[in-house]
Order: C-alpha cells, then structure tokens, then sequence
C-alpha cells in the first residue's frame, strides 16, 4: 500500500517538473526570438579582479581601474594607437609636434574646441598642470617615472605648450600621464594627490564619464555613460557595464550564456576550453610584463640614495634571500618550460629576460649564454650552493653557517594559475636542497607585507615578507618601464633592489639615447645585470586572456596589432566595435520558473491533504519492527 | 517572569564579554594606528584626527572606554578598503544575507521540519528512506558544489534561474520591478541553501518524532483510538519539535553571518562577501564590526531559544 502512495507521489512530482522545465525552455525561446529583433546598446564587461582603493591614476595598479583611466581619461601628448601602441595623433589631445634638434624642446599643439565632460573648456593649462602635478606629487606617485627627464613646461598660448627636457628621453611621446582637470584637481595639495578621490563624477576627456556616485558601485555594476562632451566621433555604445563578480569562473559561464560580452581578466585554460566555441573569442594578448618571483632586497641600512626602504622587517630571511649563490641556483632549477606547459596552457612564451618577446624589436633571447642563460640544470643549481658555502646533504635542506636555506614564498590567492607553479617551485627547490614555505594570501595582504610602513618614517617602508610570487604589466610602446622597478628608490620598486654604480645609469643611458640600437644595446647590459644579480626570478612572459562574444558586438581591433587586447588599449577600441547579429539577451526566464515552483508547492500541500484526509480514516499504523534507524551526528548545524 | 530576567541577564553578560573581547582580539592582531597610518584613503589631517579620536595613543583602558562609548551609539569607525562607515557598509549587505540566507533559514525549517514528520510518521517505509536518505546526501554535499550543480542544471542547462549577481546589471528598476528582479535572482541560491540545509530538520525531527512515537502517551491515545491526525498533530508531533524549534532559533542566529561560498558563488553582495573581502584587505574595523554585529545575533537567537524552550516545555522553567 504504501509502496504504490509513493509511487504516485514520485510521478506527480515528475510531471510537474517536466511541466516547469518545458514552459521554462519555451519561455527562453520566447525571449531569444524577441531579443534578436533589437541590436545591442550596452557593452557588459566582467571583471572580478576589484579596484584599487580609488580611481586615482597616482595611486592605481590594477587592471580594472586602468580599464575606466582607458575609457575616461586621455594621455597627454598622445593615445596609444591601435596598430602598433605609438603615437595616434589622429584620435589625442595633442594634433602634432615639433622637436628641436637636440631632442630637448618639444612643442605640443593641443586640439581646439575640446571640454572635459562637465563642460568646461580643455586648454593648454591644464595640460601644463597635469605634467606639474606628476612632476610635484609629493605623495606616492606611480607617474613619476615619466617625467624624471622634465625640466620644465609652460603655455606659449591656449593651445600651444612648451615641454624642455633636461636631457633627451625616448619616451616622451608615449608617457602615461594622463590629461587632469586642473579645475578639479588644482585644490588638491601636492601632497595629497594620490589620496585624492577623483570619483564621482570622475571628469575627463574621453568618451566615457562615470557620471555619479551611483553608478560606481564596485560590489556590483559600474555604468561608465558617454561624455557628452567628447570631442571624437560617438561610438554605438550606450553604456558600459562593469560587472563584477565573487570568482573567475561565473565570468565563462555568463558570457557563453550571452550575460556578458566581454571578460576583462580569463584564465589561460580557458583558450583551449573556448577553442570549439564560436560564440566566445578568447585573446590571449601577450604582455609586455612578466611573472617572477621577487627577493627582499632591502639592506639593513636602507637603500641609499633615495632611500624607499629604511631596512627589512626584523622577520625577513635575509642571510637566505639576500644570498645571490640561492637565487641564482633557484634561476637554474626551475623548469619554465614546464611551467608554460603544463600551468599556462602553452599561453606564454619561457621567462628569460625583462624585455618580453613582445618588443619584437627590442627582444633578444640570453638562451645558451653560459651565465644568465637559465634553463632548468638542476646539476648546475646543486654546484652554485656549492660554491657560494652552502652544504646540501644528499635528501635534506643545505645550510650555510648554522643557517638553514628556507624562506617563505608568498602567492596570491586569488590566482590559481600563481599557485599551481609556485607549488611545482617549491618541488623543484627542494630537489637542490632549498625549503620553501609557501604562504597564499591576498593582493591586499601581500601589498601590505611589501610595502609594509616603516615605524623610522612613515614615508618609507620596512619590506615584512621573503619573496613572492607575481609580475608587471609593462608599458606598450617601449620595455623602459621594466627597467625602471629595479632604479634604486624607484617609486614602483618592490624588491629594493639598489645597484647604483653599475646598474642604474643603463636605463637612463637608454632613455636619453636617441639612436635606437644604441638604445636597445644599453637596455641589454641592464638586462645582463639585473639577471645576474637575481632581484626577480623571471618565469614566463605571460599572456593577459580577454574574451569576447562573436555575435553582440563585432568589430573588435587588437592592440597592437596583430595580437593584442581587444579592447582596454585605447578607448578608439570601443567606439569602433558595431553592434551584432545578436542583441545582449536579458534573463526572461525566472517568472516562469517561480511560476512553476510556486504550483510545484501548491500541488505538494494539495497531496498531503488529500492524503491526510485518506489517512486519518484509519489508526496510525506502527511501525514494522526494527525499522527504527539510529542517525548519528544530527546535530551539528552548518552556518 | 524570573527565568526570562535570569536568561536575559546571561545573554547580557555574553555580550558584555564579546564585547571586552572585541576590543582585545583585534589589537592583538593588528595595530590600530599603524592600520589607519597605512589607509591610503585618508588624509594624514584626517589619519591624526581619526588616531586622536580614537584615543589610540592613550593608554589601553582609555581606548577601551572610547570604543566601548563608540559602539554603544552605532560609531563603528571607518572601512580602511572603502573609506565608508563600517555600519553603513554593514546597513547595505545585512538585508541582502537576510534575504538570501534568513529565507532559506526558514523555508529549509519548515520543509526539512514537514518532510521529518512525513518519515518520522512512516518509520521504514520507501518514504522514510528516500526522505532521510536524500536529505542526508544533500547535507552531506559542500554547498558550493551543490550550487556549482544547480547553476549548470537550473540556470545553464534549463535557463530557469539567473546563474548569479542582485539584480540584472544595468536595469533600471525601481518599486516593485526591483524586488522581482532581486527575488528573481535570490531565488537559485536560496533553493540551493535551502536543500543544503534541510538535512537537519529532517533528521532532528525524524529522530524526535521516532522517540515520541514510543511514548506510552502516544501509546494511549492509539489505544483509545484517535485518528491518526489528532495523534501525530496533537500529541506527538508538539513533544517532537522542541529540538527543532532549538535548532531553528540558534540557525536564525547565524543567518547574519552570511553564507560565505554561495555568496562568492552567485556573486551576491551580503555579509559573506564583505567579510571575505575584509580578512583579504585587512580591514581590521570591517572585520570587528561583522564580528559584533554576527555575535550579537547569536546571542539574541540563543536568548530567543531558551525563552522558546522555556515557554514550550514547562519542565524547564520548574528543573
């Protein structure tokens, strides 16, 4: 009897269930036939990586504020155009230059008629307050770096400016400083600058704005609308959605889905995964940057000249990290084949230097250069410690005056692909004697222990952490960005590494070197010596993974061409872009499934009824003997 | 009237001590003036006015009694990742983790209660094992794998349900577009909270419901021959629910805490997420506040629990 009621029960759920998941699929045919007739108008852009405390862009890193500096703000003298990241005179504040013969004069004729997107006019003071104010900053400043050649600028009229340098720099013409309102910024005290909250409305001259405090809103959906000022020609885009997610993997899921149409940051698995898709593209841009792990080289002393760090945390593994004979060994066991093989996806070309293979013209391979030509020579690493005093026992850890080789490596959580290698490092250290912790902690844990405040001076830093695992973008038009995280007391140093005598001079040299191969042969002795000396293991040059829907929004252009980012470049990425065959689809679907679940439980409570009321005709029947189950631990709860 | 006075009076003194060590566990962790010297959003005016208001170069009693003033009227101090007063952020993620885990709290409660009757009630029939067999599978299952599960099934495969985020990005909802759009996408994490959580129920209540129905009352009112309904309903079922309703009480507790992996999941904006991204960022005042905020619901559902108990089993108030 009872075998037979549940039979019953189990069919009347089952149909209901079919009736749900068909008028459910009905209803999503529905609302796709509808959707087609209608041509996109937002572009849906998916990042989880969150932003930096504030779009501030002297003060900013991460790649999703530098999306919304790409889309807001333009660069001062020139954009980055689509082709090859070089000057794009054609869609950039600045028409056209002259340069004097000395390469020390620069005059800049600025575009008319241009206004920041809330109406005022954009003229040449503001382009000389924006070089003053990365010039001055007296804050942290991650642009200083591209004005160290200044000498000085000035307005010649409203829209002419004069820029002498002290010394020629070669890049001059591609710096990343952006154009700042001065009326917005120009109260804020030099030292104050990179604490400035320029948001919102964030003010600037490109085609996009975020127009109000409402719609940034970083746990959930930023709108980025046109700037109705924009002085280009208006793209098809209405507005820009950043959409931001708890994990990476939501991000495939909903643009395969058609919920997004672009994917700020993927995973390298991902490329192969979306190989048979034909509805998703997947870029994988190789960066100019690379992933290394980074050495606290930060002497007790401090570094002197410019003295960023007053000396190392009392915690720091010092007579371990600060030993070249373990870095160097470390350079020669690891396998960075292997590791883009088997944890890049074959998306990233072996580390082997700071120019990435990116600069086609720049690049130059070290492989089979007896000294810094690292390949994976575990044989070569064991006879390094040897010679630099460290004693390996056959299976154990070496140690050199009573000091064990072991230190600790941190890793970001939130990136998986960083994990996987770090922990095939780890093995491999260990096969020549070298211990590894590793320590996963987040971005921002891992920045505070690098740039951990130093109690002498709260300007400084007293770097609390061993190594870690991460890496640098890398400007696009020229590798000289690379070079300059290892100048002593640079702004972007991470390491503290500090070679004045030998090393510094290189990149400046470089610079100011207007003869390009005297520029790139001054580069390549820098290289020599910063990979000797060990401050990052260099792994891989990476790829940066974008994806794209094929079929909401078409057009897109990689820059630099051929196989650069889609977008995220230049804002002419986006203007360009048309509108699909298929419209950005909006989820229709969920009233029919409540629908459904809301008859789904109507229909149990009319059962139950109607089953009660059949059985409370008769006793309550008892229980068969020994049927009684004993169920352990019930209770426990979970929260 | 006494037994809710004493109770009252140890849920006080529970507070009072997460209170004391509110204060003491976080400046063990961390210290408080180097975090605000180090928050990148403030001013140095403001750094040294937030480092003076907080008393924090005074000695320790003194800046215990001015946090202990500040949290006693709602002053939470400043997020060090947003720049914004803990409490507001708070105030913004409470109703969202309400939404998200308090409904499935209460639906998982009343389902996992009814479906542990129905097997409690059939002891050893194909209902009982499929009911007390498939809720313990599911509360078994890691809920975020469950959801991985349900998202492809539900909202990948089938397209029922939104795979994930509040609301459609971009909408322009207001009134009562926006709560259906917010329900519409409420609604998959919380049937997958729901079945994580309804194992339970099912099972506390089957296993009370088990023990009543041996009771020689149960026994009795068989005898004389009461229909099955008034027996179940009026006299084994009612013994039954007191550990339910205990179970039920101290879960409403943990509802402000958030679910943190469904949370990441559905990429849903509640407490789960806020705290995630404070131990990420180090956010030492965040991190206090969903602290206080989470123990003192606790402490009010463990009050709230006893008092129900109290009231349901007059034992209690006499033992």
């Amino acid at each position: 009897m009872a075998r037979r009621r549940t039979h019953r029960t189990v069919l009347m759920l089952l149909a209901l269930f079919a009736l749900v998941g068909a008028t459910t699929a009905a209803s999503g045919e529905g609302a796709q036939d509808e959707d087609a007739s209608e041509l996109s108008t937002d572009w849906r852009l998916g990042y989880d990586q969150k932003f930096d405390a504030q779009l501030n862009p002297f003060l900013a890193q991460l790649s999703s504020s530098y999306f919304v500096f790409t889309e807001t703000y333009d660069l001062l003298p020139y954009n980055w155009g689509l082709a090859d990241a070089g000057p794009d005179p054609d869609h950039s504040l600045v028409t056209s230059h002259e340069v004097s013969e000395d390469g020390l004069e620069y005059i800049f004729h600025l575009r008319e008629g241009v206004k920041w997107s809330d109406g005022e006019d954009f003229t040449a003071d503001d382009y000389v307050f924006s070089y003053e104010a990365v010039k001055n900053a007296k804050s942290a400043n991650v642009l200083a770096g591209y004005v160290t050649s200044m000498e000085s600028i000035e307005k010649i009229d409203d829209y002419t400016v004069r820029y002498t340098l002290k010394r020629p720099d070669a890049r001059v013409l591609s710096a990343f400083v952006p154009a700042l309102p001065e009326h917005i910024w120009g109260d804020v005290p030099l030292d104050e600058l990179s604490r400035f909250a320029p948001c919102c409305p964030m003010v600037g001259t490109g085609p996009y704005e975020i127009a109000s405090d409402e719609d940034f809103d970083p746990k959930g959906t930023t709108v980025l609308t046109p700037n109705e000022y924009f002085w280009g020609e208006p793209g098809k885009i209405e507005r820009i959605l950043m959409i931001k997610y708890g994990e990476k993997e939501g991000q495939l899921r909903d643009i395969q889905l058609n919920s997004l149409d672009a994917v700020l940051s993927g995973s390298s698995g991902w490329v192969p995964e979306l190989a048979q898709d034909p509805g998703v593209k997947a870029w994988a841009a190789p960066t100019p940057g690379f992933t290394s792990i980074a050495f606290n080289l930060c002497p007790p002393e401090g570094v002197d000249p410019d003295n960023t760090c007053t000396g190392p945390s009392e915690s720091v593994n010092t007579k371990v990290v600060q030993d070249l004979a373990i870095r160097q060994a470390l350079q020669w066991a690891i396998d960075r084949q292997d590791l883009v093989d088997t944890i890049f996806f074959g998306q990233a070309t072996p580390g082997n230097g700071f120019i990435s293979p990116y600069y086609k013209r720049y690049f130059q391979s070290f492989e089979g250069d007896p000294d810094i030509g690292y390949t994976f020579d575990p044989a070569r690493a064991k006879q390094i410690l040897a010679e630099g005093g460290w004693a390996c026992p056959p299976d154990g850890v070496c140690t050199k005056d009573g000091e064990p080789a072991r230190f600790e490596l941190l890793v970001r959580g939130e990136n998986q692909e960083d994990q996987n290698a770090a922990r095939k490092i780890v093995a491999w250290a260990a096969e020549i004697g070298i211990q590894i912790d590793l320590a996963v902690i987040s971005e921002d844990a891992l920045l505070a222990r690098n740039y951990a405040e130093s109690p002498e001076d709260k300007n400084k830093y007293e770097p609390d952490y061993d190594a870690f695992l991460w890496g640098w973008g890398g400007d696009l038009p020229s590798p000289d960005f690379n070079f300059e995280v290892t100048l002593c007391g640079s702004s972007w140093s991470d390491t503290f590494y500090c070679n004045p005598e030998e090393y510094d001079p290189l990149p400046g040299e470089a610079l100011r070197s207007l003869d390009f191969q005297e520029r790139v042969d001054l580069m390549h002795q820098a290289e020599r010596i910063v990979l000797r000396d060990s401050p990052y293991l260099i792994l891989v040059h990476d790829a940066l993974i974008y994806l794209t829907r094929t079929d909401t929004w078409t057009g897109y252009v990689p820059s630099p061409e051929p196989d650069g980012a889609p977008f995220s470049t230049s804002w002419l990425q986006l203007q360009i872009i048309e509108p699909g065959q298929a419209a950005s689809s909006s989820y229709a679907g969920a009233p029919i499934a409540l629908t459904g679940l809301l008859l789904f439980v109507v229909a149990a409570f009319l059962t139950s009824r109607w089953r009660r009321k059949r059985e409370n005709s008769g006793p309550l029947e008892l229980a068969p003997a020994g049927t009684d189950r004993a169920i352990a631990g019930t209770g426990a709860s979970r929260s | 009237m006494r037994v809710v006075l004493s109770k009252s009076l140890v849920a006080l003194g529970t507070l009072v001590f997460v209170l004391v060590f509110n204060f003491f566990l976080f400046r063990v962790a961390s210290d408080p003036e180097l975090d605000i010297r180090r928050n990148n959003r403030l001013t140095p005016q403001q750094q040294e006015a937030l480092i003076e208001e907080r008393g924090l170069r005074e000695p320790v009693f003194t800046q215990f009694r001015i946090y202990i003033g500040d949290t006693l009227t709602g002053d939470f101090d400043t997020s060090y990742t947003s720049g914004r007063p803990v409490l507001t952020e708070i105030r913004e993620a409470l109703p969202n983790t309400i939404l998200l885990v308090g409904s499935a709290t209460v639906l998982a409660a009343l389902i996992g209660t009814w479906l542990g009757v129905v097997a409690g009630s059939r002891r050893g029939t194909t209902s009982d094992t499929v009911i007390t067999q498939g809720s313990l599978i599911l509360y078994s299952m890691p809920e975020f794998w469950l959801g991985m599960v349900m998202i492809w099934l539900l909202a990948s495969t089938i397209g029922a349900f939104p795979t994930g985020l509040k609301t459609d990005p971009g909408a322009d909802l207001t009134g009562l577009s926006y709560v259906i759009n917010v329900l519409q996408h409420a609604a998959l994490p919380i049937i997958v909270l729901t079945l994580g959580l309804l194992g339970q129920y099912v099972v506390i209540m089957r296993s009370a419901l088990t023990d009543v129905m041996n009771e020689d009352f149960v026994t009795t009112a068989r005898a004389v021959g009461l229909p099955r309904h008034r027996v179940l309903r009026g006299h084994a079922v009612r013994n039954a629910l007191l550990p339910t309703v205990t179970l039920i009480a101290l879960n409403l507790g943990f509802v402000v805490s958030g679910a943190i992996t469904i949370e990441a999941l559905f990429s849903w904006p509640g407490i789960g997420q806020l705290t995630v991204e404070a131990i990420d960022a180090n956010d030492i005042p965040m991190l206090q506040g969903i602290f206080l905020v989470t123990s003192v619901a606790v402490i009010f559902a463990n009050l709230v629990a006893d008092l129900a108990i109290t009231y349901l089993d007059p034992r209690i108030r006499v033992g």
